[in-house]
């Protein structure tokens, strides 16, 4: 066996255009990664030991790290403790561009980095950052003008298993946000797998047992501490079921008004954590449709995208699988029923299989409808595709090309991938998936993290639609932003619905913010609002196309 | 002869001498004008997978025109998925005999399974499966099925729907028809039609569980919250259902060999509980391909059969290496393998071997718990041999580090809760069980055991 000796990133990936893309008449994104200055690629670590963390990494943030307004990115590195390569932070100007402010931000340290979480805990109106680690945990308070402070240590967030994705929500409705980790497998690096070949390869997720969420509870502030945290996994019920997790999703999803969670968990059935409002939760994923698709075969569940695909009012989720699997949308109906609804809705014969990672919904096209977007890369090693030339050697076989569907309206699909070059054309090993609106323009933009890879940053550029952006914040809490609250915009006779909740997709935090595409309205006629304490409100309509800042006692009580 | 005939003959006769020539350099054309048979893929290295097919490849050699010989040579390829290859050799099956079903299923299975622009040709041959009269009506019934479910996931469900009524109309012990049948009468609100059905696939290895997971939404569905829940822990306890019974493809099990079937056999018996067969496998997969990985799952395996002596002898050969003496897996089996051995040392009332194999296993569980500090399983059983080697302290600290790696695990704190009894600390030991008792499902008896045991 050779071990590389250099990192799997140290030959820079050539950006040269791939021989299979074609040209669209209307591509609905710009890769703009070049223009704006993202200069980022992922580096994992010396290439050949298989160590299993590096196929599945990683992610990174976009949210507003300075407070101007503006979303900025965070993008983890994963090379190890030790390895002098940090995390990397860059800053939005004015003009568009962005500036690397890693150094001295705080968040530029090495380590196995996997995923990332942002919300507010002090309640400061800054958001913190929580990042995920393969044996380790990181929490960082941001201090002002994207500088921030490790506080592990004396919030007492512990966790040293292999952390994935996680979710900053108040369960306990107590006006502090608490945390929800989600750990993959209890990996044993030292067991060496083959792939089918008898060749070395990573492992898959049967070799190792699955682990135990965990969830921590906001104290508050303690004596001479920004905040403080317990781990309550064991009293909250969350330890009654180890499994690998990979995704987390957490809202209100059976309409008590009480967060719950979604955890899609690789090989084994997802968990559906409802809150028994009681600060214990039960898993109800069995019995309310959402643990396993309709052939009862517990698949590769990795990232999850929510939206209400067919306009009913109801939050439905798109979870990505294995590509010799197929991808499952479980729709809700009636509230906190889940069906795989994946045949019905067309989404199982899409233009080509890929295993599936990060995934977020929005409306893209801007035609009211929810569209898919999610990326794609292997596990295991197959052919090498030729639009995966730009990769080093070893990262060729385990890359794939991304895919974008595209509603048709009432929640049926169509694979627009082979017309969408500029987002599906290039192969990558993609792993994280972030969706925010980062030029403010009212459509939405994604980020791609791919191992060994370039970040890319998509900017929309989507012709038609109209639109409303929505922030919810809450003055008395510093004005931080209200996870978990859940908006719904009526223009006409439709209804649009989403929450306000970063955590989603793979290891990544997205823009906080609800955008709505609401297709040809000029105007909307009212926006109504659940806030996380179960409290509901009303808000007039107004123009579409623009953005509006919606907080708690401001709107009238239905 | 007239100009014109003459370069009519000339050009026949070029034809006639350069044909041959040119399919022998497609290699389209073998001997009696079939076609050669595909050669096996070079990418193909396994070695006791390119034996089968070349043996079902010389067979379509010996016998051309035969029908069978290419569509067993078009599943041995299928078999190890080269599916290029065996369309091929379907379609030429079919060519030589258009009655027999099992061609045009298999290739529309195959075409399936691609996808892309070759679908509604797969959708075609299911349907002139179902057509086929000389086929079985155990046959004609999967291929009706087949098409239903393909209809379905190319959102056809108008046509499909029919066909699932007709499927279990003719064979409703058929556990596939029954589950679709009862699927799509609990989607059209016929609940207790739904009910009747799905219940009766309870005692199916192939929908049981499938049909817990229905009922358990119909229930929550009707309001019946505690059935539902009931439905929700037997779907959770149950194991994955077998793949849907197919005449078709049954065959294609046997014909799978090398690496890769063997790992798949190994861990779907290991999945299943297994174990007695899975010692088989996984000594053919150490034999055939020794690598550190196939000792290690053989080590496993011999582990779960209590065969400890044999584990021992695989332990030892592992840690021989240098790169053995890093796998903590290796240590751990190691240790419960002695540790077994312990247990049959003392039952036969031999002491001295009994404390010598426990201080052993101590030994290498805590090898496994020094290359891997968050191992739980290594600290646990470690506590256990401390235990009984009377070694108190030690074995409290090192039951107490497996709890901090795996406070969800029942078992860890039953194993404290005995170092803590053994120590005279009953109380404390009474407190751990319970918290035992409060992790463990309620249907687990063994934590309330103990914990009875210790109140007495």
């Amino acid at each position: 066996m050779v071990i590389g000796t250099g990192g799997c990133n140290r030959a820079p990936p050539s950006d040269k255009p791939t021989a299979k893309i074609r040209p669209a008449a209307a591509d609905w994104f710009e890769d703009v990664t070049d223009a704006v200055g993202l200069n980022f690629i992922h580096d994992c670590g010396p290439t050949g030991t298989y160590f299993m963390p590096q196929s599945m990494y990683g992610g990174g943030a976009m949210f507003d790290a300075d407070g101007d307004g503006r979303l900025d990115i965070l993008l983890l590195q994963g090379a190890g403790p030790n390895s002098g390569v940090g995390n990397r932070l860059y800053l939005q100007t004015p003009e568009g561009k962005f500036r690397d402010a890693s150094a001295g931000s705080g968040l530029d340290f090495d380590g196995w980095n996997v995923g990332v979480a942002i919300g507010d805990i002090d309640n400061d109106g800054r958001p913190d950052v929580l990042i995920t680690q393969y044996g380790g945990v990181r929490l960082l308070h941001n201090e002002g003008s994207g500088k921030f402070r490790d506080i592990t240590a004396e919030s007492g967030i512990v966790n040293t298993q292999w952390g994935a994705s996680a979710a900053f929500f108040d369960y306990d409705r107590d006006g502090r946000l608490d945390l929800v980790i989600v750990n993959y497998l209890d990996y044993d690096k030292s067991w060496p797998c083959n792939g089918t070949d008898g060749k070395r390869e990573f492992c898959g997720p049967r070799t190792f047992p699955g682990t135990i969420p965990r969830l921590f509870h906001n104290l508050g502030p303690g004596a001479g501490k920004v905040v403080q945290f317990a781990d309550v996994t064991v009293q909250a019920g969350l330890a009654t079921k180890a499994a690998p997790g990979l995704g987390v999703y957490a809202a209100d999803l059976n309409g008590d008004g009480w967060p719950d969670l979604l955890v899609t968990n690789d090989g084994t059935p997802n968990h559906l954590w409802i809150n028994q409002k009681d600060g214990t939760f039960k898993n109800e994923a069995m019995s309310r449709g959402i643990a396993l698709p309709d052939n009862g075969m517990p698949y590769a569940n990795m990232g999850i995208a929510v939206g209400d695909y067919n306009g009913d009012g109801l939050s439905d989720f798109f979870v990505t699988h294995l590509g010799n699997e197929t991808h499952t949308l479980w729709q809700q109906g009636p509230v906190g029923q889940f069906r795989d609804r994946t045949q019905e809705m067309k989404a199982v014969r899409t233009a080509w299989r890929g295993t599936g990672f990060g995934a977020v919904a929005a409306d893209f096209d801007g035609d009211g409808w929810v569209d898919i977007a999610y990326v794609n890369g292997r596990v295991h090693r197959a052919p090498t595709l030729p639009e995966a030339e730009h990769l080093s050697a070893f990262w060729k076989p385990y890359a794939e090309r991304n895919q974008i569907l595209r509603n048709t309206g009432s929640g049926q699909f169509q694979d627009v991938s082979e017309a969408q070059p500029v987002f599906c054309g290039r192969a990558n090993v993609g792993r994280g998936l972030a969706l925010g609106d980062f030029d403010n323009d009212g459509k939405p933009d994604l980020l791609v993290f791919s191992v060994g890879d370039r970040a890319r940053l998509y900017r929309n550029v989507a012709p038609g639609g109209h639109w409303v952006g929505v922030r919810v914040t809450d003055p008395t809490r510093g004005g931080r932003d209200l996870l978990g609250t859940e908006v719904r915009v009526t223009a006409g006779s439709r209804t649009w619905i989403q929450v306000a909740q970063s955590a989603h997709s793979y290891l990544c935090a997205s823009d906080s913010r609800p955008l709505f595409g609401i297709g040809g309205a000029t105007a909307y006629d009212r926006i109504e609002v659940a806030w996380p304490d179960g409290k509901r409100e009303v808000f007039p309509g107004g123009a579409s196309n623009h953005w509006v800042v919606l907080s708690p006692g401001t709107g009238k009580v239905p | 002869m007239r100009p014109r005939t003459v370069i009519a003959v000339t050009l026949v006769a070029l034809i006639v001498a350069v044909a041959p020539g040119y399919f022998f350099m497609r290699g389209d054309l073998g001997i009696d004008g079939h076609p050669e048979p595909p050669l096996v893929p070079a990418e193909l290295t396994d070695p006791a997978a390119r034996k089968l097919i070349e043996e079902y490849r010389q067979r379509v050699l010996a016998n051309p025109a035969n029908s069978s010989a290419w569509g067993e040579l078009g599943m041995a390829f299928d078999a190890h998925y080269e599916s290029t290859p065996a369309k091929d050799c379907y379609r030429q099956a079919m060519r030589l005999d258009a009655t027999d079903a099992r061609w045009p299923y298999l290739l529309a299975n195959t075409l399936d399974r691609g996808g892309g622009d070759e679908i509604e040709e797969a959708v075609r041959l299911f349907r002139r499966v179902v057509d086929i009269t000389s086929a079985s009506q155990t046959h004609r019934t999967v291929a009706i099925l087949s098409l239903a479910d393909l209809l379905t996931e190319l959102g056809r469900g108008e046509e499909a729907t029919p066909l699932y009524e007709q499927a279990y109309t003719t064979d409703p012990a058929n556990p596939w028809a029954a589950y679709r049948m009862g699927v799509a009468l609990s989607n059209r609100g016929e609940t207790d039609r739904a009910s009747r059905i799905l219940l009766g696939l309870a005692p199916s290895s192939f929908a049981r569980r499938k049909s817990a997971i229905a009922m358990a939404e119909l229930s929550r569905r009707a309001g019946k919250v505690k059935d539902a829940e009931g439905f929700d822990y037997a779907a959770g306890l149950l194991p994955p259902d077998d793949s849907w019974a197919n005449p078709f493809t049954a065959p294609f099990h046997e014909l799978r060999r090398g690496r890769r079937a063997l790992m798949d056999r190994y861990a779907k018996q290991e999945a299943a509980q297994s174990y007695r067969t899975a010692v088989q496998t996984a000594t053919a997969l150490a034999d055939q391909y020794p690598s550190v990985e196939t000792q290690l799952i053989l080590l496993r395996a011999l582990v779960n059969v209590k065969e400890y002596p044999a584990a021992v002898a695989v332990a030892d050969d592992i840690l021989r290496g240098e790169d053995g003496k890093r796998l903590v897996t290796a240590h751990s089996f190691l240790g419960l393998a002695r540790l077994g051995m312990a247990d049959r040392a003392e039952a036969e009332g031999r002491k001295g071997e009994t404390k010598r194999l426990l201080t052993q296993a101590a030994e290498s569980l805590g090898e496994s718990v020094r290359l891997k500090t968050d191992f739980a399983p290594g600290y646990m059983y470690r506590a256990k041999a401390l235990l009984r080697l009377g070694e108190l302290t030690e074995a409290e600290k090192v039951a107490r580090a497996g709890i901090s790696c795996r406070p969800e695990e029942w078992e860890g704190y039953l194993i404290l809760a005995d170092v803590l009894a053994a120590a005279g600390r009953k109380p404390e030991a009474i407190r751990t069980a319970e918290q035992a008792v409060k992790l463990a499902h309620p249907n687990e008896p063994r934590p309330r055991q103990a914990l009875e045991a210790l109140k007495k």
